[in-house]
């Protein structure tokens, strides 16, 4: 593990050993502070995280209006996921139970065609747009397939059941997400409308 | 916050999918833009959706330059 890597474990008499600890071993940290430095190391690490998903949420309108303590509930519901390029993020007519939220890079979302022949390119969707939003909200298949653009592409994923527990247990935040979520949609279709795909 | 424009990019006269992606600056007439590895001109800004919190929501419409 990476932590273990880091913090080097003090030799038995420097657990045991007397409150002065020997020359040879005036150097090693003390338990004590081995373990406050995991901890501090731990907590940054995860501040850290937290800090860059944060930027990423702010950067969605599907979370416009929330407070920001509701933003963080929101975050610690996210994983980040990366994706190299051509790898398939939802694929059509499966069944998906996770939101996404692109963070980093490109991603497609691509139709069967129905007369046969390639699939058809319908949109590229860049940071701060949605994917799998239609599959989270009706638990339909996916309506279509997404796959990265760009290598490294980075995406959140949030879980539907903890998103709906979310909604529920906190009515303001849900009435927003789901707001948002709505106009997300309808700008989909005004897209597709304008594009004629 | 600053104001972050969602952009509805449609390419006109050609089989392009187009693209929805935030920007932190609006899209102008002439000015040029990348999409994937496609450079396109802005030839038409207009509002998709009225603005809503830190949010616009726009429709641009683009050519090959």
């Amino acid at each position: 593990m990476e932590t273990e890597a880091h913090v080097a474990a003090p030799p038995t008499a420097a657990i045991l050993g007397p409150a002065v600890p020997p020359e040879s071993l005036r150097d090693w940290i003390s338990p004590q502070d081995a373990v406050e430095c995991l901890y501090r190391a731990q907590a940054g690490a995860a501040a850290g995280a937290m800090s860059e998903i944060l930027d990423v949420l702010r950067q969605a309108a599907l979370f416009d209006g929330l407070s920001p303590q509701e933003l963080e509930a929101i975050a610690g519901l996210c994983r980040p996921r990366s994706f190299a390029s051509g790898e398939i993020i939802t694929t059509q007519g499966e069944q998906g139970d996770e939101l996404y939220i692109v963070g980093q890079g490109f991603v497609e979302v691509t139709l069967v065609n129905p007369e046969g022949g390639e699939p058809r390119s319908v949109v590229q969707l860049g940071p701060g747009q949605l994917v799998g939003e239609m599959a989270l909200l009706d638990r339909g298949p996916r309506s279509a397939t997404v796959r990265a653009l760009t290598d490294g592409a980075l995406v959140q994923t949030v879980q539907r059941g903890a998103f709906l527990e979310l909604c529920q247990s906190q009515p303001h935040l849900g009435y927003i997400v789901m707001r948002n979520m709505a106009v997300d949609l309808a700008f989909k279709l005004r897209h597709r409308m304008l594009t004629g795909r | 916050m600053p104001a972050i424009y969602k952009v509805s990019y449609v390419v006109i006269g050609e089989e392009h999918p187009g693209a929805i992606l935030n920007t932190d600056k609006e899209p102008r007439v002439n000015e040029l833009v990348r999409i994937g590895d496609r450079q396109f001109r802005v030839v038409e800004v207009q509002e998709l959706i009225p603005p809503h919190g830190d949010f616009h929501f726009l429709h641009a419409s683009l050519k090959a330059p």
